[in-house]
């Protein structure tokens, strides 16, 4: 600037001393001047220092509709409009005290009284003695600059996206309505305000590594991320930062409530899923309706199942937390299974940009649509605003060279007029970039009839109209269910730059529908009343809602078909759902359930520590069960079983009543004790009958024996003794053989001790002396291969003893009695082998009858008929067994396997 | 001439003892029909030996046993047990008493009768 003034003033110098020379020169050219002065587009006028005007040209004459004498020699306000007189007063109070005006805006007043907006720039001529003669001033008529940055600002303030300008030092510059509903801060208060004063939590966030980034490497950039403001509340936003000589331009669309519907969606399959998993019914659910994430869960999460087993099952083999290259593949098949499916990501180009693409795959008839979203095209924009600023820059440049030099006053009006024709280019060219690049589709609607004066690209894109067929119909033909009588009201009512929103269904070219958020604002554009309509396609939306609405559905026919009680609570156990089971057992009715605190549904929990329990669970994820009897609020008794698990941050129960199986059980478990009961009866009866039969039968029989039967005189006499004593005998075989069955039956609980065989063998054998020298018998033992066992004394007593009895009872009368005994023992199993060559039986016929209580083969032996019968009783309550091969006359071999063994 | 006392509530064994001990050259036997009257007899007078029943009612064999030894009656007295009761417990218990020396199954028979003689006179 310095420079600039000096090498000015040194040009005046050189002018002033070569003006008598070329004083002819001069004059040509000073007519050529006039001419062009009083030709000129712009309107010029000289007002005296006491503000008569002096002259005027014919542009302004036209413009306000005077002849030029109805103008001249009138004060200048005169030629003002009332409503920038007190503004036209102070720039002439300015021009006389400083002899300048720079750019100020005023409004002429025509004629007719109609206003015309101006940009008034004056300079003073001056005498010699510095004293102002006249004034040079120039109107720059505005009016359609004023109409362009009206449509402008109101496309700003109405468009749904926030619009931030932030210049260099961080301060706001330019926001919109829109912006400053986003982050809560008046718009008043955010111009010129910085943003690092007004969001100091900002600093540490991506978007302000983003904006620096921008700022400094003079490239877009987009991000999605989710922001807190300084008063809590939370949003998620998608910011498209693009550079602007100022510094950025920051487009900003409140993306909250589409990430809400995600998050709404991922919890609701999780919890289906936790649901679906911790369920056993799960199975009948996905057979016919199967989407991805449940059949990846049920896949990771159940046992006795590989993922392979389920993918071929349901197709789909993916797991949505797989990352990497497979991916698309993945999603490709998803398409064909029909389930909607959704992901968003930012991805990290090689160059280091980032860009952010949404990509959502949902159900579309039998198939699925995949919609991805680059976020990064509204740069475009930016471009439009880089060039309009260059412009500014330069105008400003060249205003400071021209202000003083008086000859070339007006090659600069001509130069003032050509900047003002592309100022007002540039500014209309802003506005369509904006209204071309909206991700709405807008629609500029020019009367009551509804028809389009304009749409933007992503109007014909989303109806399928080219642009020019478009303009060529109205909203009745892209809105179905409008009615154009209600249409023309809204039209005519719609208050100024009051924008109203509602949800319809817009109409293709092809015929289909989808449904549309419509936002419709009145603005004037050159006067005439327009309505701009931004439509955005909410087809994703009501498709996350569908979603929602299917899954929910779902899982309640799930949860009502079920047989058990359901019951879903949230992290602080208040019941969110229940089916009609789980509501019966609350014994109350849904409306009066729903929503209220477990303590309050069933308040005996906490006593019973279930309370506890549930909190446990939400707390450490661990599923509980619970199996017992409880008391329901009427004070009926269930016996329930009552599994417990975490559902998302809550808890889910799922309840069996049991009741019926349980009284089953306890009934069974009384007769169980009755037979009990009267078996130990009966026992002790028989055990009591038995003893207290024994004793007078010993007596008896010590009496019988007593009687010389050679004292009893006649013969009748001592047949009935004989056949008396024969009685007493008989009855005293039987009572003393249930005495010994009844013994036995006491020692069943006896416990194991380490048995020698050959120790106990012989004491046998000691303990029958009598009988064994009698016999004659000759007797082999082996007890090598298995020396011992642990088994009950008297148990291993009573087998080897009544083995042993058995063959001295039961020898052949013509041969020599042979008696073998060993032990074997193969996988544990200990086998006692006595085999000898007595008189035998027929094993296949008598085998089975061997070992029933009081049976005897052999009816001229004497035998109480109970011992092979103890000895299977013994055997068979330690697992083992007998086998027995024998045949009349030829000997018998008894294998007792004793044990069970492994 | 040895001196015997029967402990046994049932008379008709009391009567079939004493025909077997006197085959067998005892003849003086005295009888009492329980564990209580067992010790006032004992109070009075000392047997050389006795036969014990266990199950007897008012006093059994066993209290008997243990009221005999708590008064320290008869301390040289031998018994042993004449009983129906083939009970394993049984025998083994009558073995904590030094006074027992034999466990003898009913009914009284000479050879057991003979077997008790021989360890007495042991």
């Amino acid at each position: 600037m310095e420079i600039q003034k000096q090498k000015t003033a040194e040009e005046l110098a050189e002018e002033q001393n070569g003006k008598g020379q070329q004083e002819f020169q001069l004059k040509e050219e000073l007519d050529y001047y006039k001419d062009l002065w009083e030709n000129s587009a712009e309107m010029h006028v000289n007002v005296e220092p006491h503000g008569n005007i002096r002259n005027c040209n014919k542009a302004l004459c036209e413009r306000l509709g005077y002849e030029k004498d109805e103008i001249v020699g009138k004060p200048i306000f005169f030629v003002y409009h009332e409503d920038s007189l007190g503004d036209a007063k102070v720039a002439f109070d300015d021009f006389i005290s400083k002899g300048i005006i720079k750019d100020t805006e005023l409004f002429l007043k025509k004629k007719d009284g109609k206003k015309v907006p101006v940009l008034l720039n004056v300079t003073a001529k001056r005498d010699e003695k510095g004293n102002i003669l006249y004034s040079r001033s120039t109107w720059q008529d505005i009016t359609k600059l004023k109409e362009s940055e009206e449509k402008y600002r109101f496309l700003l303030e109405s468009i749904t996206d926030g619009v931030v300008a932030i210049d260099k030092e961080w301060r706001y510059i330019l926001v919109n309505e829109e912006n400053a509903k986003m982050t809560g801060v008046p718009k008043e208060k955010m111009l010129n305000s910085r943003l690092t004063d007004l969001f100091p939590g900002v600093i540490k966030t991506e978007f302000f590594k983003t904006y620096k980034k921008v700022m400094k490497t003079r490239k877009p950039a987009t991000l999605v991320q989710e922001y807190t403001f300084e008063d809590g509340r939370k949003g998620c936003y998608e910011n498209g930062v693009y550079p602007i000589p100022e510094g950025i331009l920051v487009i900003a669309t409140d993306v909250t409530e589409r990430k809400k519907a995600e998050q709404a969606i991922k919890e609701r399959e999780e919890r289906l899923s936790q649901f679906i998993n911790s369920s056993t019914a799960s199975i009948h659910l996905f057979d016919s309706e199967l989407n991805l994430i449940d059949a990846n869960d049920i896949g990771i999460k159940m046992t006795g199942k590989s993922r392979k087993k389920v993918i071929g099952k349901n197709i789909l083999d993916i797991s949505p937390k797989v990352k990497g290259s497979g991916r698309y593949e993945k999603h490709i098949r998803v398409i064909k299974t029909g389930k909607p499916y959704e992901i968003l990501e930012e991805f990290e180009l090689p160059n280091g940009s980032k860009m952010y693409l949404d990509v959502k795959i949902f159900k579309v008839g039998d198939g699925l649509g995949i919609i991805t979203t680059d976020l990064t095209k509204q740069h475009n924009t930016e471009q439009a605003l880089k060039e309009l600023n260059q412009t500014l820059e330069q105008r400003v440049e060249e205003r400071t060279l021209d202000l003083e030099k008086v000859n070339m006053e007006l090659e600069q009006y001509t130069k003032d007029l050509e900047k003002t024709i592309t100022e007002r280019k540039q500014v209309e060219e802003q506005f369509h970039t904006l209204f071309e690049q909206a991700g709405d589709a807008l629609f500029l609607i020019g009367g009551p009839d509804g028809h389009f004066t304009d749409v933007n690209r992503r109007a014909c894109k989303a109806l399928g109209y080219t642009r020019e067929e478009l303009l060529t119909l109205g909203v009745a033909d892209i809105n179905p269910d409008l009615s154009l009588e209600k249409f023309s009201e809204l039209f005519e009512n719609l208050a100024l730059h009051k924008p109203i929103t509602v949800e319809a269904m817009n109409r293709r070219k092809s015929g289909s529908t989808f449904p549309v958020e419509i936002r419709s604002v009145r603005i004037n554009i050159h006067g005439k009343k327009r309505i701009l309509s931004m439509a955005r396609d909410i087809t994703e939306r009501k498709k996350a809602d569908q979603a929602i609405k299917d899954k929910e559905e779902r899982l309640s026919q799930f949860i009502n078909s079920s047989t058990a009680a359901i019951h879903l609570f949230d992290s602080k156990l208040n019941l969110i759902d229940a089916n009609d089971i789980g509501i019966k057992m609350t014994c109350r009715n849904r409306k009066e359930v729903i929503g209220k605190n477990i303590l309050h549904i069933a308040p005996k929990v906490k006593k019973s520590g279930r309370y506890n329990s549930y909190v446990e669970v939400i707390k450490t994820g661990i599923p509980n069960r619970m199996l017992g009897e409880f008391e329901l609020l009427d004070g009926q008794k269930m016996y329930l079983d009552i599994k417990a698990f975490k559902v998302g941050d809550g808890l889910g129960l799922i309840t069996t009543n049991l009741t019926e199986k349980y009284k089953v059980e306890k009934e069974l478990k009384r007769y169980a004790k009755d037979i009990e009961t009267a078996n130990k009866e009966l026992q002790e009866f028989a055990y009591v009958a038995a003893h207290d039969l024994k004793a007078p039968l010993i007596n008896l029989t010590a009496l019988a024996d007593m009687i010389d039967s050679e004292t009893i005189a006649d013969e009748e006499g001592k047949e009935l003794f004989g056949k008396l004593k024969n009685s007493i005998g008989q009855l005293h075989n039987t009572v003393f053989a249930l005495n010994d069955v009844l013994a036995f039956k006491t020692t069943l609980k006896d416990k194991k001790e380490r048995m020698n065989f050959e120790e106990l063998f012989s004491g046998i054998k000691e303990s029958i002396t009598e009988q064994l020298e009698a016999s004659k018998a000759n007797i082999k033992q082996d007890f090598s291969q298995c020396p011992e066992i642990d088994y009950p004394p008297l148990h291993l007593r009573s087998v080897m003893q009544n083995l042993l009895t058995n063959a001295l009872k039961y020898k052949h009368p013509d041969r020599a009695l042979k008696i073998k005994v060993k032990t074997t023992e193969s996988n544990k199993r200990v086998c006692l082998t006595v085999k000898d060559n007595g008189l035998g039986f027929d094993a296949k016929k008598y085998g089975a009858k061997l070992t029933g209580l009081f049976t005897r083969l052999h009816t001229h032996v004497e035998g109480k008929g109970v011992g092979m019968y103890i000895v299977n009783s013994i055997v068979d309550s330690h697992g083992g067994k007998i086998e027995i091969k024998s045949k009349p006359d030829k000997g018998a071999l008894f294998r007792i396997y004793l044990n069970e063994g492994k | 001439m040895i001196k015997v006392l029967l402990v046994e509530d049932d008379e008709t064994t009391n009567f079939i003892s004493k025909m077997v001990l006197k085959d067998a050259g005892v003849e003086n036997v005295d009888e009492v029909l329980n564990g209580e009257d067992a010790c006032n007899y004992l109070e009075k007078d000392c047997p050389d030996f006795i036969f014990l029943d266990i199950k007897m009612p008012v006093m059994d064999g066993w209290e008997f046993l243990d009221e005999k030894k708590a008064k320290g009656l008869c301390k040289n007295v031998k018994v042993a047990m004449l009983t129906s009761s083939v009970h394993p417990v049984d025998k083994k218990k009558s073995k904590k008493y030094h006074c027992v020396i034999a466990y003898i199954e009913k009914p009284l028979t000479q050879n057991k009768v003979k077997v008790i003689m021989d360890k007495l006179s042991n």
